[in-house]
């Protein structure tokens, strides 16, 4: 779901970017010293998860781990993502500079949006916690997807279009990371519990 | 400092699995089958632009949008559609042979994705034939009736008018003119490079390295490192409880 290069008009990339400015400067003032690793362990599996993919009929997806960002680090996951996303595009040439903005935006919005709503079940424990973390995994997904075909309609593709193709293609990667964030929550909220108890607090 | 390590080290003792997990997400992409990015490769064949398509190795671009265009002034010469298997051969348009101009292939394949290749002029140096109504369809009648004198199968590619002059008696042998000979060796060195045009068309298509993964990683890891030297510094108190 990377954008490409010269793709999207200057008006909305220039949105993006500003957007994504705000959401990574209200992350970094969210980012505390005992947080910092966590940050950056979940920036490096954002980086690598886009590397595995799914076959879905005769196309494939890949992995994105909005969800589980979102989950664990809420407003962090901006600066978490677009680190992740500028060494993609550094590295792996997926996206570009100029797209960084509305890839960040289109990955990081859903995460954030999805943790708040979210955390009111994630707090608790047990059954309850476990649907939240499903629930974060995968709207985050089915978010970025619909944000993702609102830039691209907003430029020239039509949204329906582009938003038909996306979501289906990412249904199969919805159930998968719902799944693999109730796993990764249902670990940490072991291993770290305080990570889901003081978050929001700040 | 000290203690900034300290944490580091901390956190991490408690959280082995998670870095287990992470190990392992590393090792997986064995079964590559990228979605995120699109190529487009495209080399001059003779009269013609061979055009390739492809996510990926086994994945090609199915009806990719293709718009050949002046590099410099963004003309359109020539827009299609690729086929299954993302393949698409185009003739060289014969404005871009008249003023010898750079062509940028573009291919949009869809859901943001987009990739362009120059072609630059000296590939299709070798083509004078503006006047040449279909360079991609076998010699027409036209083209061969000219240098009817001259050997048939070398008035191929058709510089007809150049070529239809000297047609004066001689040993055979030692009469070839220059366009001729041009076109054979082209021809010749053309066969020769194919299977490296090929090869190197294969390795375009491979998907991110090992070296390119871990240098992320490790690009992150420094970052972390950065972010906490200066957390550090700045908060010389006890670490716990901020804000």
């Amino acid at each position: 779901m990377h954008i490409s290069e010269g793709v999207l008009s200057v008006p909305i990339l220039a949105a993006g970017a500003a957007l994504t400015a705000v959401g990574v400067f209200i992350g970094l003032r969210k980012i505390d010293y005992d947080r910092l690793v966590t940050v950056a362990i979940l920036s490096a599996a954002f980086f690598v998860g886009s590397l595995i993919h799914i076959p879905i009929g005769p196309s494939s997806a890949h992995l994105i781990l909005n969800g589980l960002l979102g989950a664990v680090l809420g407003w962090a996951s901006f600066p978490a993502i677009l680190v992740g996303l500028l060494l993609q595009a550094v590295l792996f040439q997926y996206g570009g500079l100029t797209v960084l903005g509305v890839n960040t935006f289109d990955m990081a919005a859903p995460a954030v949006l999805c943790s708040v709503l979210c955390a009111p079940l994630l707090r608790r424990g047990g059954k309850a916690r476990a649907v939240g973390a499903f629930l974060c995994g995968s709207l985050s997904v089915l978010l970025a997807s619909l944000f993702t075909a609102t830039a691209l309609g907003l430029t020239d593709e039509g949204f329906k279009q582009a938003a038909v193709t996306l979501v289906l293609a990412h249904v199969p990667v919805m159930l998968l990371e719902g799944g693999f964030t109730v796993l990764v929550v249902g670990y940490l909220s072991k291993a770290m519990p305080e990570i889901f108890q003081t978050r929001f607090t700040a | 400092m000290r203690r900034a390590l300290c944490i580091t080290t901390r956190s991490l003792n408690r959280s082995p699995a998670l870095l287990a997990l992470l190990l392992t997400l590393c090792l997986l992409p064995a079964t590559p089958a990228w979605a995120h990015k699109v190529s487009v490769f495209a080399f001059v064949d003779g009269p013609n632009i061979v055009i390739d398509a492809f996510y990926s190795k086994s994945n090609k671009v199915n009806h990719g949008k293709i718009t050949v265009q002046n590099a410099a002034s963004g003309e359109v010469y020539l827009t299609a559609t690729t086929d299954e298997n993302g393949a698409l051969t185009l003739p060289v348009p014969p404005k871009a042979i008249a003023a010898k101009a750079d062509l940028r292939i573009l291919l949009v394949a869809g859901e943001g994705h987009q990739n362009d290749v120059l072609v630059t002029a000296a590939e299709f140096a070798g083509l004078k034939a503006p006047a040449q109504a279909k360079p991609a369809s076998p010699p027409e009648a036209k083209a061969v009736a000219k240098p009817a004198a001259n050997k048939p199968d070398a008035s191929k590619n058709a510089a007809a008018p150049a070529v239809s002059a000297p047609a004066a008696p001689g040993p055979q042998a030692s009469q070839i003119d220059e366009a001729t000979l041009t076109r054979i060796v082209e021809q010749a060195v053309d066969s020769r490079m194919a299977p490296v045009k090929r090869l190197l068309l294969e390795s375009a298509r491979s998907g991110p390295s090992l070296t390119e993964i871990i240098g992320g990683i490790g690009y992150i890891v420094g970052l972390f490192g950065v972010a906490a030297f200066i957390a550090a510094r700045r908060k010389p108190g006890p670490p716990k409880g901020q804000a």
